[in-house]
């Protein structure tokens, strides 16, 4: 035979036998395999579900409409409730927990399998911050404190568990909704007002009556939505009430739009005042005598020692010309992700709204910063904070940034004053 | 002892031609499961069952796999009982299975199984190839457990997983990582130079014999690379 021939064969023949040998290992060894697998499976599903008696794994193909968050579901086999594999974004993308949801609707345990947080911000704390909601329900999860100085992560375990939670009542056979809070709220107010891709929140620089909430404005120039507590009341681009409600309510909308849609201003020559703050980046006035200002605030970014791009803390705000602000809003900012970032949200800033200068301590009563040597950034300022917690809500572990803040709309009451107090 | 008696060839690896202490092969392994007792003890069997069995297997066909395409062939041999024992580790044994890790699949590089098949079971008979593997098994695992036991017990302050608290504060952390690793390798194969006092074989003696490349080689530049895995 060819020699080559032969060597091929015998290769051939010895890859066969061995195959056929592995093939029976695996036929013997497979279902155990299989079954040791599932075995470290429901461990992990005993643990946000302890009193389960065994899972089975739902397809999630069956189901319509389901996040893409969501990787795995399974039934508890007794009917007591499901347990949802979801992968969120917390501060960095794929935290991913294991939520065990109750028949009730109500959270069973809740496990991190992993995550890519910073260990350093959230000192591991995503493993165990699960505990804190068992027995919650959807509506109890938002009260839940948060991982100190981890918003985001904090942010995307909640979701998680929110998706958890409406995910198992579908699985039950219910209905459930997934949108975000944004989602939901720009839905509400396209159905006041048909036809508009999206709404964008109104800075109001006018006095307006106190029972308005908010008031939103369509991208396309078709009207206002003007929110009254549950009320959504939609105005069109001309100025006339479309939504069925009572006439005074009609009525308050529509002037509350006309008041807000017609206010002209004019820029303020800064030059032409005396001792204006340096923090004062420009002022605008109305025609009705409120003004419009932006200052800038030293949060961290500008008193971390080793910061490359520092940044201000720019707030706009409007204000009567007696110091009340109307509305704030925070323009920019440079302050650090998951700590110092929460001064963007509105949760901190709607607080101001309606303050006056005697609602905040003074410049001098706010203490200076403490620096340790290595820059502040490195050194606790209780005494700041101390005096901070008695007028806000401070920012937890962002004391510097709440300070900076603060400073800000001081610099804005101060400026108000100096524009009231007349020329040159 | 008749050099080519069972005894002889069982016995050779578990100390004069240990292969890890003398041979040096199988290196890889040696210090990177040697962190625990209960994965190198795995890892031993694992190498050892394969050992046997390879070389039972290697031996049967020797006189039948062209001498062209053998070592194609004792590969696909390993590389088959490899698989087969990674089954049954994964199906009865699986807290080994997640010890061992990557280290298990790797086994059929390890340099020791080839080595044997290609130097001995290739030319021997079922029986002395069965003890040859078994003899060699032995050795690597009681290698591997030497290593193991020094590097837990003054590395970890303990034993197999078993907490020793009265060793806890004078545990050497040092040695549970890779150079403390080959500081106890290094430290070991002296002992047992000193142990054979000096008469274990030189790789030279052993190597060239049973080389597939002897007829081409340069005389002891094998010597001067040394082994490796």
């Amino acid at each position: 035979m060819n020699k080559s021939i032969k060597s091929t064969l015998s290769l051939v023949i010895i890859c066969a036998g061995m195959a056929l040998l592995i093939a029976l290992a695996n036929m013997i060894t497979a279902p155990i395999i299989k079954k040791n697998e599932e075995a470290k499976a429901n461990e992990a599903l005993l643990q946000v579900m302890p009193d389960g008696a065994g899972f089975e794994k739902l397809d999630l193909k069956t189901f319509s409409n389901l996040p893409t968050t969501v990787e795995e579901g399974y039934k508890e086999t007794s009917g007591k409730g499901f347990v949802v594999k979801v992968r969120v974004k917390g501060f960095n993308p794929n935290l991913v927990l294991m939520v065990g949801v109750n028949i009730d609707e109500t959270i069973s345990g809740a496990v991190c399998l992993s995550s890519e947080e910073t260990p350093s911000v959230t000192m591991g704390a995503e493993k165990t911050y699960g505990e804190s909601f068992i027995g919650k329900k959807e509506t109890e999860i938002d009260s839940v404190n948060a991982i100190a100085g981890a918003s985001y992560t904090t942010d995307g375990y909640k979701e998680a568990l929110k998706i958890a939670i409406n995910v198992s009542k579908v699985f039950a056979g219910g209905s459930a909704d997934f949108r975000t809070e944004e989602e939901k709220l720009q839905d509400a107010l396209k159905e006041v007002l048909p036809g508009t891709t999206s709404f964008e929140k109104v800075f109001i620089v006018e006095v307006i009556d106190e029972s308005i909430d908010a008031i939103y404005k369509a991208d396309n120039d078709k009207g206002y939505v003007v929110i009254i507590g549950e009320q959504f009341i939609g105005v069109n681009g001309e100025g006339v009430c479309v939504s069925e409600v009572e006439d005074t309510v009609k009525t308050l909308a529509e002037n509350t739009v006309s008041i807000i849609s017609t206010t002209t201003t004019v820029d303020i020559d800064l030059t032409t005042y005396a001792n204006l703050p340096q923090e004062l980046v420009w002022a605008k006035k109305t025609a009705t005598g409120n003004y419009i200002v932006q200052v800038k605030g030293d949060g961290f970014s500008i008193n971390n020692y080793y910061g490359k791009d520092k940044k201000e803390i720019l707030v706009n705000l409007s204000l009567t010309k007696d110091g009340k602000v109307i509305d704030c809003y925070t323009y920019d900012h440079g302050e650090s992700a998951n700590y110092g970032d929460a001064c963007g949200k509105e949760d901190f800033y709607g607080q101001f709204d309606g303050m006056t200068e005697s609602d905040l301590p003074s410049l001098n009563d706010i203490p200076d910063l403490v620096d340790g040597g290595h820059g502040p950034e490195y050194t606790e300022q209780p005494a700041v904070k101390d005096v901070l917690d008695d007028y806000i809500d401070v920012i937890g572990g962002a004391t510097i940034t709440t300070r900076g803040y603060v400073r800000a709309v001081l610099y804005a009451f101060e400026s108000v004053k100096i524009f009231e107090g007349g020329l040159i | 002892m008749n050099k080519n008696s069972n005894m002889t060839i069982f016995l050779k690896g578990i100390l004069k031609e240990n292969p890890v202490f003398v041979l040096i092969l199988g290196t890889c392994p040696t210090l990177a499961v040697t962190s625990t007792v209960t994965g190198a003890f795995g890892m031993g069997i694992a190498a050892l069952i394969v050992l046997v069995c390879s070389n039972v297997l290697v031996s049967l066909l020797r006189k039948v796999i062209p001498d062209s395409v053998r070592i194609p062939c004792y590969i696909v041999v390993i590389a088959g009982f490899v698989t087969i024992v990674q089954m049954f580790i994964k199906a009865y044994f699986p807290e080994i299975d997640a010890l061992l890790g990557v280290y298990l699949p790797l086994i059929t590089v390890n340099c020791i199984i080839l080595g044997r098949a290609e130097m001995f079971a290739g030319k021997n008979t079922v029986g002395k190839s069965a003890l040859d593997g078994l003899g060699m098994g032995i050795g690597f695992t009681i290698a591997m457990l030497m290593m193991s036991i020094i590097r837990e017990v003054f590395g970890n302050a303990s034993f197999a997983g078993i907490a020793i608290p009265f060793l806890e504060p004078y545990k050497i952390g040092f040695l549970t990582s890779a150079p403390g690793g080959l500081l106890v390798y290094g430290l070991l194969i002296a002992l047992v130079y000193v142990i054979t006092k000096g008469k274990a074989p030189l790789k030279k003696s052993f190597s060239c014999e049973g080389c597939p490349s002897k007829e081409h080689c340069q005389t002891g530049a094998c010597e001067v690379k040394g082994g490796n895995d």
